[in-house]
């Protein structure tokens, strides 16, 4: 075990499950972690992948189950980077800003999460397929992943997909790891496309005057057929209306200027600071809830206005139809829940919840049709239902 | 269930369904069904189900790898009548409809909107959104903007028990296991698509085509790699050697050098601001390695004509030879010089004839080989030297198929990519939604899977 | 000349499918057997395999409506026309038809390919269509198709000849200067249903600086016994016409009907095994024009009259596949002042017409004039412009039957009206 690990343990067991580890371990090397995987299943014990930790708390609690937590950070290598094919092989404990670092000499990125400063690694945010303001641009994770290796509940060590930007051999089993928060197996290696970084990057922040021309101010901008790299409204203490523009220096300030025409139209015109998505943090705060809903584009601003009862803070994703909230407890949450649902949220999850809630509560809020085949998608590639049984949605 | 005329059984009939655009395997159905409906098609499915007789789903038989020849027999299950476009959100991006809607015809539906669907393959005159989700399929324009499983929310999929689920939804985000994405790319052996929701992109504003004229394929593949690695992302980069060349000319009379090695099609897109000096940045890559000329399309018509060229460059080579086979391999991207003369060479020392057009962005190659069938040596040859280029492309890190899926045509080839172990993994994600392995079967995963598929 | 064999044709087909959306069989009934790249599968199997060809697979290349669209569509040029007319050649050498419906067939072909017989048998044709096939709504239909050509054209509030029937005169002198000496057919169906096309044909011309010659001793060109599979009376016809025109003077051969221009074009094609006649075929099919197409390589000035009309144009498909042609005849059209020329959805789907097969196939083609006739009424256009007889007179028909006042010309007649407008202003 390493030493850092412990005591991060000791404060995170409580968003994995109902009891500490059994034990921690934290492989070095792809052929370590297979010898942890085949010790953990030769024990009966459920294995939770850990990286940074900040997102543990988004899969649901496991209850009575003994388990290995298998921490990942030593895992931490660029085992292969070709800028000219402008892809890139990690480890899955690396984290991002140094996987970000390394590929910015190259003058590159990979479109993988805000350098949050929260040490989050890419297998976690593969796992979580947790993107940041910049999906409206790149996609989400699962729309970087090339290609991987996991262990598997079987004893197997498997490889799918590749390491070419196009490639359709075999089932897409990324996607399916892409958001599986560790219950499909160990990811030990991943591949992902990375992009040119562009010379300029240009944030502009405009205070709204409130929710309703915040958000039209953001349609707006929407509709506009600019190209940002983030547009993203902010509530909470005020409103604000963020975008991000990238590329030639010529191209960023065209679109700035048109930004702000179009904003001006509604009334946005002071600039504010530059904005910080709220955030949630790693153990769960009690007395509040965040939640990530789904809808798309025209509905956002519904989803705001059924949120404002109980909303402490929040970051509307504009063009990725994304709300990401902090509420109070001050109304039962199913009542939130019917709110949002009327208001046209296609899913959503509770990201952090109370520790009241996390019993009773399915972090995962999506159609029932969908679970049996889920489940039948977990039986499949964990057979022996080891990796964090029950932290899926619908408890898989 | 079905009316009479839904439902075909002539023997003639089924001769024209035993495949699809490949034709070295084939397999005769019993029965052709045409479902107007999700319903229709869970009734049929139902009903298969509970026979125990395979099938296999059908859109236009466009499919390059055999995924819609129903290797055992059965019922093929055609999509061709439900090909409307049910709803348009333009302000969300989003279209929806059903599977047997025709590529093009959905960018036709939102044009009036400023708005197309991204992925382009060759044939999306002719193919369908759900043949397209089963094979993942791309295009030209993958390059920028993504293959079909980036412009893929939601679909209604039809189980093979017969039961009907609804996969995904209007959001970005996906929910849960990413089952639409396991989906995208299944080759129609996980369940029917007979629903799609895409995702629609607004038309660039500003566009700028050009055409490099170059003397070896040498230089026009390095000019490739030089254009990726300086950081341009240009929306499609595309290559065509000298024998597409002349029979694009024998065919159309394009006007194109006929003494040329090779032409890149590079497009640019953007906003109009720093557009022009991109296109420039190409120019001076291409002319750096020795193009003998760059020019720029001047007008929609002639961008039109230069796409035309680039979309009829596969079929033009009916004119050229009776037979063809289409790889299909991917290369990492930097090796394409390389690669591209070591595939000469396997054409040479076999003695084939081999061109190349492909989406040289993404190093997705597609060296066809030209053949006559009634030539029993030649066809050997070819057969040989195909298994070479396929073992070279995984040899060099890349895939044995890009866009045209696995099928049949390259089931056997799956452990040259795929361990055991990954193989026997699919095989159980395939038997999790398709226990009784009725769905398609015999495509994709080779073994015992394969083989044990039903009488 | 050297001529591919039918199984070298077919042998063209990579399957790539292009040609299934472009179909009409197909989009109607989604069958693969129904699609160009069906039926040449078909094919295929009788020619490589030798085996004889089945009822069933008969009535598949039977459904075909020949109109082309598949070729135009087609990257690898598989000339699909040719290959459809030579398998139903053989169908009609081998006597695979039932004897009474051969009998019908040969019937309807010999009266609509003689004026003589044409002008004398209007009514009694309908009762051929009875024999072909079961059709309750057919041979009413049938007639007023073939009497549509004058009662409707009597309605077309035009100003002009006026007059229907009637044959062109052998020589009409060009206004002004002769820039050329233009071969206008009589034709065979248009002398008789579309006699004033042809007199604005002729009109239309003059007033562009044509001589134009009207060799009377020319019959029929053959066309709608090429298409189908009649190839040796189809030849016997073409070298009859190639005979007449060697002793007429003239440069051009200009034809206003889209079915028989195409099949002169392929002249060469057709007598391609005729020692005598190969070359001398090929020749004439080299000089051979559409009206449309003529006219703007002329390079005509644009009419000075004014027509306001909202004009939706229909491509005839022996017009837009088999030639090709398609923006001659819009460019034509957008020259006259006044004149909207409105999109037509499904432009160049055929119109169910196709020669004879809406006799044949009175289901099919009743479903694609069906088609037809709804995106004529959502374009919103109150005319529609088509270079083809066969067209013109199937979509009046169906335009008749569904109530629509929306009236159905030959370009010519649009063009010529507008030149003629011009002219009386400048009198007046």
């Amino acid at each position: 075990m390493s030493a850092s690990y412990a005591p991060a343990m000791a404060v995170l067991w409580p968003c994995v499950a109902d009891r500490p580890p059994a034990e921690a371990v934290a492989p070095a090397s792809r052929a370590e972690a297979a010898v942890e995987v085949a010790r953990a299943l030769r024990h009966g014990l459920g294995i939770v992948p850990v990286g940074a930790g900040t997102r543990l708390a988004e899969a649901n609690l496991m209850r009575g189950v003994e388990w290995l937590a298998v921490d990942m950070t030593r895992m931490d290598r660029v085992l292969a980077y070709s800028p000219d094919d402008m892809t890139v092989v990690v480890e899955p404990g690396v984290t991002a800003e140094a996987l970000q670092a390394v590929l910015a000499e190259a003058g590159q990125f990979a479109a993988l999460g805000l350098a949050s400063g929260r040490g989050e690694t890419v297998g976690g945010l593969i796992a979580a397929n947790a993107q940041g303001r910049r999906q409206c641009a790149f996609g989400l994770p699962r729309d970087q992943l090339l290609g991987f290796r996991a262990a598997l509940s079987t004893g197997d060590e498997v490889r799918f997909g590749g390491c070419t930007v196009k490639n359709v051999a075999g089932y897409d089993m990324g996607k399916l790891y892409c958001g599986s928060h560790g219950t499909l197996g160990l990811i030990t290696e991943l591949t992902l496309r990375v992009r040119p970084l562009p010379s300029v990057r240009s944030t502009l922040s405009l205070a709204g005057p409130g929710l309703g021309d915040t958000l039209s101010a953001g349609m707006a901008l929407h509709l506009a057929r600019l190209l940002p790299t983030g547009l993203v409204a902010t509530f909470g203490a005020g409103c604000a209306l963020t975008v991000e523009f990238s590329g030639s220096h010529e191209t960023v300030a065209w679109q700035l200027e048109q930004a702000r025409r179009v904003s001006a139209g509604y009334g946005l015109q002071t600039e504010a600071a530059a904005s910080v998505d709220p955030s949630p943090p790693a153990v769960p705060d009690p007395g509040v809830a965040w939640l990530r809903a789904a809808t798309v584009p025209t509905a956002i601003e519904g989803l705001c206005r059924a949120l404002e009862p109980c909303l402490s803070r929040a970051v509307a994703h504009i063009a990725a139809g994304l709300v990401e909230a902090e509420v109070t407890l001050a109304e039962p949450l199913n009542d939130l829940e019917r709110r949002l649902f009327a208001a046209g949220c296609s899913h959503l999850r509770w990201t952090r919840l109370p520790q009241s809630e996390r019993a009773t509560r399915d972090a995962w809020r999506l159609p029932a049709a969908q679970l049996p085949l889920m489940r039948a998608v977990k039986g499949a590639l964990d057979p022996a239902g080891a990796f964090g049984p029950g932290r899926f949605a619908g408890r898989i | 269930m079905l009316r009479a005329d839904q439902v075909l059984t002539d023997s003639v009939e089924m001769l024209a369904y035993e495949c699809d655009a490949y034709t070295i395997h084939k397999g005769r159905p019993d029965v052709v069904v045409h479902p107007e409906s999700t319903e229709q098609c869970a009734a049929v499915v139902r009903l298969c189900a509970r026979m125990g007789v395979p099938f296999t789903p059908r859109g236009t038989g466009t499919g390059l790898s055999g995924g819609a020849t129903p290797l055992y027999g059965g019922v093929v299950i055609s999509i061709m009548r439900m090909n409307r476009v049910l709803s348009i959100s333009p302000a969300d991006l989003r279209l929806r409809a059903q599977a047997g809607c025709i590529n093009s015809t959905i960018t036709r539906a939102v044009a009036p909107y400023g708005l197309h669907y991204a992925p382009d393959p060759s044939s999306q005159t002719a193919c369908t959104v759900g043949g397209n989700v089963a094979e993942n399929a791309s295009g030209p324009h993958t390059l920028k903007y993504g293959v079909t499983a980036n412009h893929v929310t939601a679909l209604t999929l039809v189980l093979p028990d017969g039961s009907v689920v609804e996969l995904g939804s209007d959001a970005d985000e996906p929910c849960g296991y990413d089952l639409v994405g396991l989906l995208v790319g299944s080759e129609g052996t996980l369940g029917i698509v007979t629903e799609v929701t895409v995702r629609l992109t607004p038309n660039p504003r500003e566009v700028r085509t050009l055409l490099a004229v170059f003397g070896s394929v040498d230089d026009a593949s390095r000019a490739v790699s030089r254009i990726i690695a300086a950081g341009i992302v240009p929306c499609a980069l595309e290559m065509m050697d000298s024998m597409i060349i002349n029979a694009l000319e024998d065919a159309f009379a394009m006007g194109f050098p006929r003494d040329a090695q090779a032409l890149l099609l590079v497009e640019l897109d953007g906003l109009g601001p720093g557009l022009d000096a991109e296109t420039a940045d190409v120019s001076d890559l291409c002319a750096e390695h020795n193009a003998r000329s760059v020019t720029a399309a001047a007008s929609e018509e002639e961008r039109a004509r230069l796409w035309f060229a680039r979309k009829q460059g596969v079929g033009v080579l009916g004119r050229v030879a009776p037979n063809k086979v289409t790889q299909d391999g991917v290369i990492p991207r930097s090796l394409l010089p390389e690669v591209l003369a070591r595939i000469r060479g396997i054409a040479e020392s076999h003695s084939v004839r081999l061109c190349n057009i492909f989406h040289a962005g993404d190093g997705n190659l597609h060296p066809c080989v030209i053949f006559d069938e009634r030539d029993a040596d030649e066809l050997r040859r070819v057969l040989v030297a195909n298994e070479e280029i396929l073992r070279l492309c995984v040899e060099v890190g890349g895939s044995i198929t890009g866009e045209h899926g696995v099928g049949v045509e390259k089931r056997d080839a799956m452990p040259l990519m795929f361990s055991e172990a990954d193989l026997a993994a699919m095989r159980r994600v395939k038997s999790a939604f398709d226990p009784a392995g009725l769905c398609n079967p015999g495509k994709i995963i080779p073994g015992p899977s394969a083989e044990a598929a039903p009488p | 000349m050297s001529r591919k064999s039918p199984a070298d044709i077919a042998a063209g087909c990579i399957r790539c499918g292009f040609c299934l959306d472009a179909c009409p069989t197909f989009k109607l009934t989604a069958n693969e057997a129904e699609s160009p790249r069906g039926r040449i599968y078909l094919m295929r199997h009788v020619l490589d395999a030798g085996r004889p060809m089945d009822a069933a697979a008969l009535t598949h290349l039977d459904n075909c409506l020949g109109c082309r669209a598949c070729e135009a569509v087609c990257p690898s040029g598989v000339q699909y026309g040719l290959l459809i007319e030579g398998f139903r050649a053989r169908i009609e050498e081998e006597g695979l038809r039932p004897s009474a419906e051969a009998g019908a067939r040969g019937m309807l072909l010999d009266t609509l390919t003689d004026r003589g017989r044409l002008g004398a048998s209007l009514a009694g044709l309908s009762m051929v269509a009875g024999i072909l096939r079961k059709a309750p709504a057919m041979p009413g239909l049938f007639a007023r198709l073939l009497t549509g050509g004058q009662s409707h054209e009597a309605a077309v509030p035009l100003s002009g000849t006026g007059r229907s029937g009637g044959h062109l005169p052998a020589f009409t002198a060009a206004v002004g200067r002769a820039r050329c000496t233009v071969c206008l057919l009589d034709g065979c169906v248009m002398s008789v249903l579309f006699a004033n096309v042809n007199r604005a044909t002729a009109e239309l011309l003059s007033h562009c600086g044509c001589n134009v010659v009207c060799p009377h001793s020319a019959g029929c060109c053959g066309a709608l016994d090429a298409h189908a599979g009649r190839r040796e009376r189809a030849r016997q016809r073409a070298r009859a016409l190639v005979d007449a025109l060697e002793c007429a003077d003239y440069d051009v051969l200009v034809t206003n009907s889209a079915g028989c221009g195409s099949t002169l074009r392929e002249y060469g094609e057709l007598l391609a095994d005729d020692d005598r006649y190969a070359a001398r075929a090929a020749a004439l099919g080299a000089r051979t024009r559409d009206i449309s197409e003529f006219l703007v390589e002329l390079g005509v000035e644009p009419p000075t009259g004014r027509l306001d009309v909202t004009v939706a144009y229909h491509d005839a498909c022996h017009l837009a596949h088999a030639q090709r042609i398609t923006s001659p005849p819009r460019a034509l059209l957008r020259s006259i002042a006044g004149l909207a020329l409105v999109p037509l959805a499904e432009s160049d789907l055929c119109c169910g017409s196709a020669g004879t097969y809406n006799v044949t196939h009175p289901e099919t083609a009743a479903a694609l004039l069906e088609r037809k006739v709804a995106n004529i009424i959502a374009s919103g256009a109150s005319v529609v412009a088509a270079g083809n007889p066969g067209c013109i007179a199937w979509m009046r028909e169906g335009l008749a039957r569904a109530g629509s006042t929306i009236r159905v010309t030959h370009t010519v007649e649009l063009l010529a009206e507008a030149y003629r407008r011009g002219a009386s202003q400048a009198e007046a």
